[in-house]
């Protein structure tokens, strides 16, 4: 199915519209139902028409210009963007204004792209709701009392809704293909060192990787392609060379061997269910090898997971003391308090309770218990993962075992908000690449995601095989009408 | 004495890379504040770290140069800690798996100083506390240190100064460190208990960054008669960290056992795993220069220098390696030694002059001198010669013509010699008489006339032979 | 979770916090803390490594960073350093 970017690339270089036009028509619909859905913590719509214009000036000279050049984007709050507020919807770093771009910022500015804003998230991306910012919940377009997922939840939702072509987010337990699922968009995270963390701010080290959302698995293929790249800055990007994923993303999935994974899709409701088995069915009659298979261990990954994020976020944002940049408080007598007052005021209550979690799991005593077995039961779950891959090359499930849930649903309890990451963080345990496409939507209307995850670095073919999938179920266009605010084009 | 003291050293080295240990600021002292930074070295949001491998490289020869065995796997950690000098809040340190392991430094008299460990880890900023404000400067946060961690080996103070002074010099004869402990580019934290002999030691004090060798033996001292009066007095060794106050010359509680820190280390997930090759070894421990001890044997040994004097040369690496070139041309080791410590010393004003051997002249043109002293120029003009050549920057030839050195001898100096007995017939029929002290009058009279450019013991039996005829 | 413990974890994690947090903090994470000790049961492996070669960067220093922007984000500067004032 034809993605957008290319659509609207045909149409700026043909001069049909210009990038001011369309940036102008992306701006219109934030003013329109923003105030609503509140997906943006910040728009640059200054910024957008400056980009928009340079990308016009070039296509009137006549000059070639990139996919991307001209087409309106969005980032999560927590890309470091050179001269915007960046804040991680947190208090703390609600004035903090970055001296640098962040890797992926600047690829995309190469590029052409016209930013419009920074994307609403869970304070920090703790959280897979997108309700625990300081600037407020996003609500899901398809249902304003249901949450869009999270952490990445505004982008999914501008992605949703016309407000953004595609938008880059974050991915650390499920943080972009959770949302995606529930706004009914397609969310990428990829293999762990495919894209360079430099300037994405921090959540927990070894699980954090900067995704893609898009309407289409073409767009998100395209969006991919130009941002993995080998960065020098960050140590944990690989050298490996990419496959170029858009270029015969059409190619026949037959033959594909893919594994559904019984463990996640036993307990799932009717609807999930049946969304599930339809897709496994659509697969199979494009040529896909379908088999179920059992993948031990998977128990564990979620508390796993608990440890080593909380762990890795507690040291992550320690440096958040109000010396440096940021707020502070404005009663103090001495620095010790200066720093308590201003962590105290600057963070909301479920930053401050993972923090205080991952001391408690590296506190002295508890090392070994906590954080060092969790290291080992990781690798255990990657062990298991592998021997799954040795069988088939594409695991499947659903991306969460529930749809969007209400607003505040998952607060009270926290290990039920985590569960809705239940079938996503494997991947980011193994650090695997894993994405979420649209496969139907549940009896309220509410959307459906398939997850597919890959070896390391097999990007390609989990697009591709999502490409067929959806070219041939064509989910998009059976959006049901009066939820989501997309424009035709 | 009925108490001994168990010390133990934990040294920090600031590393001179070019660059800072995770980020490519310059590393650099006495620049203008938070000008040597960037958001890695400042810990601004979304900044990763990058190990230099220049800060491993020199690391492993600092560990091969004090026996140290190199893991083939480390790994960074994170220490956690919060002060505003440290902008991350945790420090990227080693702590299970360091760089290099058990080494050992020995001692002029034999005893080995075992080294448990040597890490690498980045420094902190700089604090100041002026008026009630607190001021940070980062431009020293993220400069490479190693720390050298010793058992607890040492008897006496004495024992800890000449094993930094050891130290020292191996870290700069390598040239990884400058060692300079007013730019706090070496400092020191001591470990202390006391041990009664056939029991375990009691608690341990640690002594925090303590900044010169002197303090260090001072603060031993203080500490040691500290805790032995205590153990005098019944009473207990508390576990605690103290500081060595300069003023007093005592040490004083910072923290006790009970406000210790919880470090929460754990392994740093931006950084990979650190591996080390055979290869890479042995190519590092080609590139290590002649160490301290084998060069004061070897001049000792084989160029039949004074130990004394050796010992004093190889204080400054590079002046010892100036020396050496000199020797190649001269041939003379002894001449060409005492040159360098009786002469050129002098006209090398400042530590840093030394430490960096900046002498104005080749050691080609210090050689001249030494061969031209084996005869041409008499010992007396040395001073001058030297003195002239660094202060002017030029060879010999540039300053001097050989002749004015060339001794009066033969004929010329017979003839002088026959005029001063002539002009002098006092002090010659004196000497006839058996006054034979009046000879040195005679002789200075003849030094005079040659403006001392001729062999006084030569003038002597000159003047003796014609007093006899 | 004790209480005393929950103000341990507070003190390191330079927090004060209010009474109603430590109420309702006490229990959620409880409830965490429970949940991961499920992994208490499952047997120790070898560690989790990312299979990445070292990855060093060459020792060449660049042009740093302009004092002002370092310092463009602090909450207060003096004389071009990062200040905390009315401090004992």
């Amino acid at each position: 199915m034809k993605g957008k970017i290319v659509r609207l690339h045909e149409k700026l270089i043909n001069g049909e519209i210009t990038s001011l036009e369309l940036t102008s028509k992306y701006l219109e619909n934030i003013r329109k139902f923003d105030s609503e859905i509140n997906s943006y913590i910040t728009v640059t719509q200054e910024e957008a028409f400056k980009a928009a214009k340079a990308t016009d000036e070039k296509i009137a000279k006549g000059e070639k210009v990139p996919l991307l050049s001209g087409i309106p984007m969005s980032f999560k709050d927590n890309l470091s963007t050179k001269g915007i507020l960046t804040t991680c919807a947190s208090k703390i770093l609600s004035n903090y204004i970055p001296v640098y771009d962040a890797f992926v910022v600047e690829k995309l500015y190469e590029q052409g792209a016209v930013l419009l804003g920074k994307n609403n998230m869970d304070e920090f991306s703790m959280g897979s709701s997108c309700e625990t910012g300081y600037y407020g919940r996003t609500k899901n377009p398809y249902n304003y009392e249901r949450v869009t997922g999270g952490s990445s939840g505004g982008g999914a939702a501008a992605v949703a809704t016309d407000m953004a072509v595609y938008s880059l987010g974050s991915d650390s337990g499920g943080s972009v293909r959770q949302p995606a699922s529930f706004c009914g968009v397609v969310g990428l995270k990829p293999t762990y060192g495919a894209v360079s963390r430099n300037g994405m701010i921090a959540f927990a080290s070894s699980f954090d990787q900067i995704g893609v959302l898009a309407t289409t698995v073409e767009d998100t293929a395209i969006v991919f392609d130009t941002i993995s790249a080998y960065d020098a800055i960050d140590a944990t990007c690989s050298g490996k060379k990419r496959d170029k994923c858009f270029e015969d993303i059409n190619r026949d999935i037959k033959g594909v061997k893919i594994g559904i994974i019984k463990n996640l899709t036993r307990e799932l409701s009717g609807e999930i269910s049946k969304s599930i088995k339809d897709s496994c069915e659509s697969l199979k009659s494009l040529g896909a090898d379908i088999t179920e298979l059992r993948i031990d261990n998977l128990d564990l990954a979620m508390p796993v997971y608990c440890i080593l994020t909380c762990a890795e976020a507690s040291s992550n944002l320690a440096r958040y003391d109000g010396v440096r940049y940021g707020y502070r408080t404005k009663d103090y007598e001495s620095i010790d308090e200066m720093i308590r007052k201003t962590r105290s005021e600057g963070f909301g209550s479920e930053v401050k309770q993972r923090i205080m979690m991952g001391n408690y799991v590296l506190g002295a005593g508890r090392y070994e218990n906590y954080y060092k077995k969790a290291m080992s039961i990781r690798q255990l779950i990657k062990k298991s993962v592998d021997e799954a891959f040795e069988k088939v090359d594409v695991l499947l499930s659903p991306t969460s075992i529930v749809t969007a849930f209400k607003e505040e649903e998952k607060l009270k309890d926290p290990i039920d908000m985590y569960l809705s990451d239940l079938c996503t963080v494997t991947a980011n345990i193994c650090g695997y690449p894993a994405l979420s496409v649209p496969c139907g939507f549940d009896n309220s209307g509410l959307p459906v995601g398939l997850q597919l995850m890959g070896r390391n670095f097999s990007e390609k073919l989990l697009l591709n095989v999502a490409y067929k999938f959806e070219d041939a179920n064509q989910i998009i266009y059976k959006k049901p009408k009066g939820g989501a605010y997309s424009f035709e084009i | 004495m009925k108490y001994e003291p168990v010390i133990g050293l934990e040294t920090h080295i600031e590393l001179k890379t070019s660059s800072k240990i995770f980020c490519s600021c310059p590393v650099s002292f006495g620049q203008k504040t938070n000008t040597s930074c960037c958001p890695i070295c400042t810990g601004m949001p979304g900044t990763l770290p990058k190990l230099n491998q220049a800060v491993v490289d020199y690391a492993i020869m600092a560990g091969l140069a004090v026996n140290c065995k190199v893991s083939k796997v480390s790994r960074m950690d994170r220490k956690n800690y919060v002060y505003p000098d440290l902008c991350k809040a945790y420090q990227i340190s080693q702590y299970d798996m360091p760089l290099l392991k058990s080494g050992h430094i020995t001692l002029s008299d034999g005893h080995a100083i075992r080294i448990k460990r040597i890490h690498i880890e980045e420094d902190a900023g700089k604090l100041i506390h002026e008026n009630n404000e607190l001021l940070i400067d980062y431009n020293r946060g993220g400069v490479p240190l190693i720390e050298v961690v010793t058992e607890p080996d040492f008897c006496t103070s004495s024992e800890v100064k000449e094993y930094l002074e050891t130290l020292r010099l191996i870290m700069k004869t390598i040239d990884v460190s400058d060692c300079k402990m007013q730019e706090a580019s070496l400092r020191c934290d001591v470990n202390l208990s006391v041990k009664v002999p056939g029991e375990n030691p009691g608690s341990r004090v640690e002594i925090k960054n303590v900044n010169s060798f002197a303090y260090i033996v001072k603060a031993i001292e203080y500490e040691f008669l500290r805790q032995v009066n205590l153990i005098e007095k019944g009473q207990k060794i508390k576990q605690e960290t103290r500081r060595f106050n300069a003023q007093t010359g005592k040490t004083e509680t910072m923290r006790s056992k009970e406000e210790t820190q919880d470090y929460r280390y754990f392994p740093e997930p931006d950084l990979p795993y650190i591996y080390v090759s055979d290869e890479r070894i042995a190519s590092l421990a080609e590139k290590l220069p002649e160490l301290p001890q084998s060069r004061i044997k070897r001049y000792v040994e084989e160029m039949k220098v004074r130990q004394k004097d050796a010992e004093e040369i190889i204080k400054y690496p590079k002046l010892a390696d100036y020396f050496e070139e000199i020797v190649k041309i001269s041939k003379n080791p002894k001449l060409s030694l005492s040159l360098m410590l009786n002469h050129v010393y002098r006209n090398l004003l400042t530590e840093e002059e030394k430490e960096g051997a900046k002498i104005s002249v080749t050691p080609f043109d210090l050689a001249q001198v030494v061969l031209l002293q084996d005869g041409s120029i008499p010992a007396s003009f040395v001073k001058t010669v030297v003195d002239r050549m660094l202060k002017e920057g030029k060879s010999f030839e540039e300053l001097f013509d050989i002749s004015d050195f060339q001794k009066v001898s033969g004929d010329d100096l017979l003839e002088i010699v026959k005029n001063v007995i002539d002009e002098n017939p006092k002090a010659a029929s004196d000497y006839k008489g058996g006054k034979e002290k009046s000879i040195k009058a005679l002789i200075g009279l003849v030094m005079r006339k040659t403006s001392g450019k001729a062999d006084a013991k030569l003038v002597s039996e000159l003047l003796k032979e014609r007093l006899q005829k | 979770m004790q209480k005393e413990e929950l103000e341990r974890l507070a003190r390191l994690s330079m927090f004060n916090l209010t009474d109603d947090e430590i109420d309702s903090f006490k229990n959620r994470m409880q409830s965490v803390i429970t949940f991961t000790d499920l992994i208490e049961k499952a047997g120790a492996h070898a560690d989790f490594i990312f299979e990445n070669s070292d990855n060093l960067r060459n020792d060449t220093s660049c042009v740093p960073f302009e004092q002002s922007d370092i310092l463009s984000n602090a909450p207060t500067v003096k004389d071009g350093f990062f200040s905390l004032p009315e401090v004992k």
